[in-house]
């Protein structure tokens, strides 16, 4: 596993490579913004793995509960570390491009806000795990707060459609306006998406396997006294 | 490996946001916010790739030392 995990991080580094020139200088500079919109690609698919992870989390939680596999509570584990680090990142450059764009680093607006609850909702998430009396309560007690917490999901991708909002209408999904950007644009975001994503893959993977080290360790540590 | 492609990443990172923003908009007071922006993204990915691996190599050193105390007190080693 591990010598796979090494060429997925491989594979990664290349597709980067790629999405680097595509997106410093493949897309063309957005007429209105200036440079800071090339943010975007690093952005926008940020998010979307963020969302992602918490789906794989909620899914991942239900299967545990029913069937109390350890195996369904590591993924979960997994998916909601990697979400926090994919989401902070999001968050973070998100303030960065809204500082010169809206002259201020953070605003309540509905999507930011739904936002940042979501970050709130995850990191609440791992505090669970670390403080419960108990593995396996606090497996089953993060499997509830996973459940619930993905329905901020979806209120986050609809945000600023069901309120007024300073953030930009949705550009990816059901929802999204076609036509919104340009081919080059388009082509840029869908590569970074992919990247990003694989990304995900590798850093999921690699806990995961951490995870099941860290259960063999406890093992080994029982048996030697 | 990990720690080696990610710090080339997020160098070409910096490297690709000045040199390929820089000329189509030279005037560009952002691009400062630009190189930050990517910057940081590729900073808190390189912490957390950094995190995990480190983790994994102590884990896995760990379980080997444990393995051969077992392995000796049971009398499977010399």
């Amino acid at each position: 596993m591990a010598d796979r995990n090494q060429l997925f991080l491989g594979i990664s580094g290349l597709l980067f490579l790629v999405n680097l020139y595509l997106i410093f200088f493949y897309a063309p500079t957005e007429q209105v913004m200036g440079n800071i919109q090339r943010l975007f690609y690093l952005h926008l698919p940020t998010v979307w793995v963020g969302f992602l992870a918490f789906f794989i989390v909620f899914v991942s939680s239900i299967a545990y509960l029913l069937k109390r596999d350890p195996v369904w509570d590591r993924r979960a584990y997994a998916a909601g570390e990697a979400g926090v680090v994919f989401l902070t990142v999001a968050i973070v450059t998100g303030a960065v491009w809204a500082k010169p764009v809206w002259g201020v680093w953070w605003i309540w607006d509905p999507k930011l806000t739904t936002t940042f609850i979501l970050w709130v909702i995850y990191i609440g998430y791992m505090m669970v795990r670390a403080y419960a009396p108990s593995g396996e309560r606090g497996a089953r007690w993060a499997a509830v707060v996973g459940i619930v917490g993905f329905v901020d999901v979806p209120i986050v991708y609809y945000a600023s459609e069901l309120w007024r909002s300073l953030h930009p209408e949705l550009v990816t999904g059901p929802f999204a306006e076609t036509g919104g950007l340009e081919a080059a644009m388009r082509t840029t975001l869908y590569f970074s998406l992919f990247a990003f994503t694989l990304v995900f893959v590798y850093l999921f993977r690699e806990r995961f396997a951490q995870q099941r080290d860290d259960d063999t360790l406890a093992e080994l540590r029982r048996a030697a006294g | 490996m990990t720690h080696g492609i990610a710090t080339i990443l997020t160098l070409l990172t910096v490297a690709g946001a000045a040199l390929g923003a820089a000329p189509a908009q030279a005037s560009d007071s952002n691009l400062g916010f630009l190189l930050a922006g990517s910057g940081l993204a590729w900073a808190g990915f390189f912490a957390y790739a950094f995190y995990i691996s480190r983790k994994n190599r102590e884990t896995r050193r760990e379980i080997e030392e444990l393995r051969d105390q077992l392995a000796e007190r049971n009398g499977d080693k010399p």
